[in-house]
């Protein structure tokens, strides 16, 4: 599902972000990323949804070459992929129903279905009677099911957090955390940026170190 | 791009333009006092057209025989210019006849011409044109056809108004070439400012655009609300202008300003039904392409 053969990421002349990193993911796989600030995770997440393009070597993501995507073609790999920030990246003054709508507007589904999609995964997590809330009302745990539930509603093959629980408290990760695994047993293939190492052992999935910008360590 | 594409993006533009109202209210003041200047110029320059045209109309020819000429040349020429075919009627005027025409003219003065004999007026001929030649190229090629007849004629010149129909296509010249200069001039000002009120929106709705991008949304998808709105300030901004220059013009009194002269200008007319809905879509056009050009690089920058 994810595939990265010798990709470098370089910004100027010096800063080397990733450094021949190569590693794969199959379908269905639950991976943790980590490594300390700097390591280069965010930087790995950003080329995995097309918001970069690799220096060098070649990354695929659900059968899509990120190196030779153009414009074009860049929002069709994005709506096979549900992606997960530290800082929600929620509309504030849109209401829960209509954030999570949002992704199934932009494929242009009719409002019957949106309804019941929407509906259907803010049941699954947790939020079906807040769905007229808006986000800034509520707490960050239930900010980050928010933007997990907007992620999920059209059911992409691959979720991409990066440091989902960055901003709660050890409760509030364990629960996002359960409900990453949730969406991992239905079969996504799920990888997690985090620098939470005791969250990675709490959960004991394949587990890929980063340091510097290269894999310092991949277990699991 | 279905029914549902269509009714998000009008939604989208909607809101647009009713959650920044005075932003709207300041580009479309703006775009219509541009526009008013452009109009009213287009008046000026569609009524001096007409004008022009009605004087190339009206003008006929007139031929003036050589001093001393007899009365059967004065009658040779206007029979050989009656049977031409891109003549419809000739009249001759003798010296006396010519003589007369003026003393009436002059009126009361009359006796300004006391002492005068009627041998200092030529005799002339004119000529009224077929219609279809009623223009500077019939005219000018009727005229070189008289003059190029044989001597024994006595044409000693051919007078089709060359003077004034000169001077009229010299201002006919010059405001259209201020038209155009104007026109330049609003077409850049309107993309300007329809271009900075998108950006303006562009801005404020930065974090919303980041986030349609993150779950997928194609380029027509984000910027088609934008054209829509850029269309809608060019569109109403343009129809204001109308409304604001016919006021305008409705409300200069011409009476009161040329006197007794205003009966002898032409009809004035306001813009053509077609030209104001040319007017309209155009200036609509000028803000989709203000638009294209704001979220281009608007989402150039957003890394897409």
């Amino acid at each position: 599902m994810i595939k990265l053969f010798h990709v470098t990421k370089q910004y100027g002349r010096d800063t080397r972000a990733l450094d021949d990193v190569s590693l794969r993911l199959d379908k269905g796989e639950f991976a943790f990323i980590t490594g300390h600030s700097g390591a280069g995770k965010s930087t790995l997440m950003r080329l995995l949804f097309a918001a970069e393009k690799p220096t060098e070597g070649q990354v695929l993501v659900a059968g899509h070459n990120i190196g030779r995507l153009d414009a074009r073609s860049i929002p069709i790999l994005r709506r096979n992929i549900g992606v997960v920030f530290q800082d929600f990246k929620l509309l504030n003054q849109r209401t829960v129903f209509e954030n999570v709508a949002l992704r199934l507007q932009v494929l242009g589904r009719s409002g019957h279905e949106i309804k019941d999609r929407v509906r259907t995964v803010l049941r699954q997590v947790g939020l079906d009677h807040k769905s007229n809330s808006l986000p800034l009302r509520m707490s960050g745990g239930e900010q980050q099911r928010v933007a997990i539930a907007r992620a999920l509603v059209n059911e992409p093959m691959v979720l991409l957090a990066d440091e989902p629980t960055g901003n709660l408290d050890r409760g509030l990760s364990e629960e996002i955390m359960a409900l990453l695994n949730t969406v991992n047993a239905r079969g996504t293939t799920v990888l997690v940026a985090t620098h939470d190492l005791g969250l990675t052992e709490r959960f004991g999935h394949r587990l890929i170190t980063l340091e510097q910008g290269r894999i310092k360590e991949d277990r699991g | 791009m279905n029914r549902r594409f269509w009714v998000y993006c009008l939604r989208q533009a909607s809101h647009a333009i009713t959650r920044s109202p005075w932003v709207q209210l300041v580009a479309v003041t703006t775009i219509t006092m541009a526009m008013t200047v452009l109009s009213i110029l287009l008046v000026f320059n569609t009524n001096l057209q007409n004008l022009t045209a009605d004087w190339n109309r009206g003008l006929g020819l007139v031929v003036f025989l050589e001093n001393g000429s007899t009365s059967e040349t004065l009658e040779s020429v206007a029979g050989t210019l009656e049977e031409w075919p891109e003549i419809q009627g000739v009249e001759s005027y003798d010296q006396a006849d010519a003589f007369d025409d003026l003393a009436r003219s002059l009126g009361d003065d009359a006796s300004l011409l006391d002492g005068l004999d009627s041998s200092v007026l030529p005799s002339s001929v004119q000529v009224v044109l077929m219609p279809d030649h009623r223009n500077e190229d019939g005219r000018t090629m009727v005229a070189q056809r008289i003059q190029e007849l044989d001597a024994s004629f006595e044409v000693e010149r051919v007078d089709y108004g060359q003077d004034m129909v000169g001077r009229t296509e010299g201002l006919r010249e010059l405001v259209n070439f201020a038209g155009w200069a104007v026109g330049i001039l609003v077409l850049v000002a309107v993309i300007f400012i329809i271009t900075n009120t998108v950006r303006l929106t562009l801005f404020a709705r930065r974090e919303e655009i980041e986030v349609m991008q993150l779950v997928g949304a194609s380029h027509s998808f984000i910027r088609i609300p934008f054209y829509l709105e850029g269309a809608f300030q060019g569109g109403i901004g343009a129809l204001f202008a109308i409304g604001f220059s016919r006021l305008l013009l409705s409300s200069i009194p011409v009476d009161a300003l040329v006197g007794d002269l205003s009966a002898f200008l032409p009809e004035f007319h306001f813009l053509s039904q077609t030209t104001v809905v040319s007017f309209v879509c155009g200036a609509s056009f000028m803000g989709v392409v203000a638009s294209h050009l704001a979220t281009g690089r608007f989402l150039k920058r957003a890394g897409d």
